[in-house]
């Protein structure tokens, strides 16, 4: 189940027929795929000497050479193809679809190949973007104009739906897997993808048509409204502080906003595949790769010795260097940006006290908690950006929304003494109406700081323990579960037709996919169970994981993806939780079209009770919260019922 | 003159020169790429079967050794004795020698010298075109090996490219109207302004002043892409478009011919039964776990 090595070989195979000079064509969908999985040099040594978008119109014709098309069957790559068709400008075309093309779709096609230049057509599974080995994403990062909710954070946008429907369906074939699948009871999200992909597996059953495995492989899908916090904590390991503090995009990293930084290393990609030291290092901690950092340098430091001109005095100097020349300057290449990286890095904790603040929050996202007065601190430090001060907050708010109600009310009345505007403010009442606690499936802390303080305490022992490491993700217990076979079905139902035995097997391979982005952190989690796998005698042993999300997350992306998907919420989602404690600030601002922080006739303008309209818009809230409560009783109804 | 000293266009500012210039940059990188990669794998072969010679050199000395075809004792320690001997002997024989025969000796070492110079300075050539072949290789895990960076660096020339061709269009139109009064000459007024507005720029073309324009070169129109073309007629009025200026005809194969209704239909049916077989799934050696 390595999902890198999947597409590269499609890739291989798509670019090695015919044997001429090529071009390659993609969309806006496939091109970072491609550019994941494979390189320019790759695509040279298969006489691939053009790569252009398809909807780019000012292609010129080159009849002598041939035409390559990776394509999403998508309508505008469709529609580009077709004019594409019509006018053909290359000799031959070989067309690969990442998914699979409706009939209607092929009949369109060849009724436009007038000149019949279409050689072969083929459908090729890689509608994924494979990030690493055990991670995939579908590049969803949801916007206003791309959201992932429709109008409540229970249902799917029909779009969003359709992709995460066809992307996994193409990991699912790439892989040749036909699941049982689990999902999350709690989330409506969930449960609905598993529908539309056990409906796509039975209508496509001819594309499905494995050898069956003994015991079917399963997919797992999570929302990630059941762990709102793995996203929003300070990350201290390679890959995953990268992303959070510079953010990795489909394997490119954009360096341009680090002071004094050379024109050759404002924009580098970090891909394990083409990079031995990330791929050594792209799990370790930030105070492990500045050692091995260092070692890199000092290797790189004495062969530059020993190829300085100086150094070549004879003709054997001569054919050594002639010999190492290329492989040297690569790594001087990889040595660099590494230094470059790092070193901005380590600027940005220095600068944004983040070792202060991932201690705080480390002690927030565990059992180990942290007191009220370590946050006030950090939240009055002007050195503290604000938006790390939010974080901070919706952090606290997460964890002591029940017991310290009072306690949230004033962080958030400080945080806006404290340079976080309104606007920001309120994200703090969305996270706790969208991910609150009674939103969520599991408690995320208090089970945890029962078991966390007996397991910290045997790594404690083991020496492992590092207080910025402390927090391991909701997903590794759930995992933790599966192994044990203790994942409850009623927390994690199946699907109908799984079979009465299904929660009785031990799956070998389980695809987890997150709805609402996945974390580096989490991948990290799969990588070391994987890694666990191998070793026999330990809980995960023989089984292959891989997990997957909609996109992968750094804090602010994920935040941004809440703050827009709120907009389209029904406003109650900005109010104060119905049971919350009554002295929290209302924040509410846009309604009626009014700026209340503004101030005005209605004195500091925290209580908005003007206006014919927004008093309407608080009736709504008001019947909003009354429903919420009606569903929760109901909910807790239900469960007793299971039970 | 000032046409030729404009060196940040390009010329013909045309994206067919682009398209062809890139493509034939990449064939020359994956060349290289191959020529270094081969180049590589030859000299580690080399060096291992070098190894190997010296290896059964010694190994068949010990073979002859241990079978007793020649003896090591004793005609060792002579030998080295003797070769010693001869040692001194031949290099006595030099000096005598070169007392002797002092010029004849001179040449030879002048022209071996000479030779050795050679050698030296071919091998620092090799090791300098190693160099440049480095520099045309694209460096595994740089931005320039990223198949989303080249993509983007295409559209961003193409913009280029639209917008130069715009500031073109505009001036073309400028210069149309403003020497449309004089007749018979416009059509190669227009053609040195269309020609000129790439070339130089643009605030120069303002400065020129039309009576000392240049003969119009005769095969200009060759020169300019369809699109060039395309986007001056919109705005070019009728009796100004430039006469008989479209592309050669395609080549034979992809002249659309007329087939009857049937022969779409097949079609539509071969790509049927493509797609029926072409259904790919990644073979079963990507999957690490068999499954």
């Amino acid at each position: 189940m390595d999902v890198v090595k999947a597409v590269e070989t499609y890739i291989t195979k798509m670019v090695s027929v015919p044997n001429s000079m090529k071009v390659l064509l993609l969309d806006t969908h496939t091109t970072p795929i491609v550019s994941l999985a494979s390189t320019q040099s790759t695509l040279l040594s298969h006489q691939i000497y053009l790569t252009d978008r398809i909807d780019n119109k000012n292609r010129e014709r080159m009849p002598h050479m041939k035409c390559v098309c990776f394509l999403r069957p998508s309508e505008e790559s469709l529609e580009a193809m077709e004019a594409e068709l019509k006018e053909p400008k290359y000799g031959e075309y070989y067309l690969y679809f990442s998914n699979i093309l409706s009939k209607t779709a092929i009949e369109r096609l060849a009724d436009v190949d007038e000149y019949e230049v279409v050689r072969e057509v083929q459908e090729y599974f890689a509608d994924y973007a494979p990030i690493l080995p055990s991670l995939f994403s579908l590049n969803h990062f949801p916007t206003a104009a791309q959201p992932l909710y429709a109008s409540s954070p229970n249902t799917w946008d029909p779009h969003a739906l359709d992709r995460a429907v066809q992307g996994l369906t193409a990991v699912l074939l790439s892989l040749k897997k036909k699941p049982v699948i689990r999902y999350e009871k709690s989330s409506a999200m969930a449960k609905k993808l598993g529908v539309e992909i056990q409906h796509r597996v039975q209508t496509e059953s001819s594309l499905f048509d494995f050898r069956p495995a003994q015991v079917p492989p399963l997919l797992l899908i999570l929302d990630r409204r059941n762990d709102p916090v793995t996203p929003l904590l300070s990350q201290w390991t390679y890959q995953a502080m990268v992303h959070e503090l510079l953010g990795i995009q489909n394997g490119r990293v954009d360096l341009g906003m680090v002071p004094d930084i050379r024109p050759e290393l404002k924009e580098v990609t970090l891909t394990p595949s083409t990079d031995p030291f990330f791929q050594a290092h792209h799990l370790a901690t930030f105070g492990d790769l500045g050692t091995s950092l260092k070692s890199y340098v000092q290797s790189y430091q004495s062969r530059s010795l020993a190829n300085a001109p100086s150094s070549i005095n004879s003709i054997t100097d001569m054919k050594r260097f002639v010999e190492e020349y290329p492989e040297f300057r690569r790594l001087g290449g990889n040595v660099s940006k590494h230094v470059a990286m790092v070193g901005e890095l380590s600027r940005l904790v220095e600068r944004d006290k983040l070792l202060e603040i991932g201690e705080v929050e480390q002690g927030l996202a565990t059992g180990s908690g942290a007191d009220l007065k370590s946050v006030q601190t950090l939240i009055t430090n002007p050195a503290i950006p604000p938006w790390n001060k939010l974080r901070l907050v919706i952090l606290y708010a997460l964890r002591y929304q029940k017991t310290q109600a009072n306690n949230v009310a004033s962080l958030i009345t400080l945080m806006l003494d404290n340079g976080v505007n309104r606007e920001d403010a309120r994200l703090v009442y969305v996270f706790l109406n969208v991910a609150g606690s009674d939103q969520r499936q599991e408690d995320l802390f208090s089970a945890e700081s029962l078991l966390a303080k007996g397991r910290s305490a045997l790594k404690g022992l083991k020496g492992v323990e590092n207080v910025y490491m402390q927090h391991t993700p909701h997903l590794s217990s759930t995992l933790e579960n599966l192994f044990r076979g203790r994942l409850r079905d009623i927390t994690f139902p199946f699907l109908d037709g799984a079979g009465p035995n299904a929660g009785l097997q031990r799956p070998q391979n389980v695809i987890i996919f997150m709805i609402g982005g996945t974390t580096y952190e989490e991948a990290r989690t799969v990588a070391l169970l994987n890694q666990e796998s191998a070793v026999s005698g330990s809980s995960a042993s023989g089984i292959h994981l891989l997990l997957g999300g909609t996109c992968v997350h750094n804090s602010s992306s994920y935040v941004e993806m809440i703050r827009s998907a709120a907009a389209s919420f029904p406003s109650s989602v900005f109010e104060p939780p119905p049971e919350a404690a009554n002295n929290m600030p209302s924040l509410n601002l846009n309604l009626g079209g009014v700026n209340v922080s503004l101030g005005g006739p209605g004195g500091a303008g925290v209580y908005r009770t003007n206006e014919g309209s927004g008093v309407n818009i608080q009736a709504e809230g008001i019947r909003d919260g009354v429903k919420n409560l009606l569903g929760k009783v109901r909910q807790g109804v239900d469960r007793i019922a299971l039970q | 003159m000032r046409i030729g000293s404009a060196p940040d266009h390009t010329f013909p500012p045309s994206t067919e020169s682009h398209h062809q210039a890139l493509a034939a940059k990449n064939v020359q990188r994956g060349l290289a790429a191959k020529i270094q990669e081969l180049s590589g794998t030859f000299r580690k072969k080399q060096r291992v079967y070098l190894e190997k010679l010296q290896g059964h050199a010694i190994k068949n000395q010990d073979l002859l050794v241990a079978s007793g075809a020649i003896s090591l004792k004793g005609s060792e320690g002579l030998s080295a004795v003797d070769e010693d001997v001869a040692a001194a002997t031949a290099s006595r024989n030099q000096v005598l020698d070169q007392e002797l025969v002092t010029p004849d000796t001179d040449m030879d070492l002048r022209s071996r010298d000479r030779e050795l110079t050679e050698i030296a300075k071919s091998i620092a050539s090799l090791a300098e075109l190693f160099k440049d072949l480095g520099a045309l290789v694209i460096d595994q895990g740089t931005l320039l090996d990223s198949v989303e960076y080249n993509i983007e660096q295409t559209a961003v020339q193409m913009e280029d490219a639209v917008k130069e061709l715009d500031v073109a269009t505009r001036y073309v139109v400028g210069s149309v109207l403003r020497f449309a009064g004089k007749d018979g000459t416009h059509d190669l007024v227009f053609f040195f302004f269309l020609f000129s507005s790439f070339l130089l720029p643009t605030s120069l073309i303002d400065i020129i002043d039309p009576p000392h324009l240049p003969s119009p070169i005769p095969h200009l129109p060759r020169l300019f892409p369809s699109s060039t073309i395309l986007s001056s007629h919109l705005q070019i009025p009728e009796e100004h478009r430039p006469p008989e200026m479209h592309l050669p005809p395609p080549p034979g194969h992809l002249r659309p011919h007329p087939r009857p209704h049937l022969q779409a239909q097949t079609l539509v049916v071969a790509w049927r039964v493509t797609r029926s077989w072409s259904r790919a799934y990644v073979s079963c050696d990507t999957d690490p776990t068999g499954g």
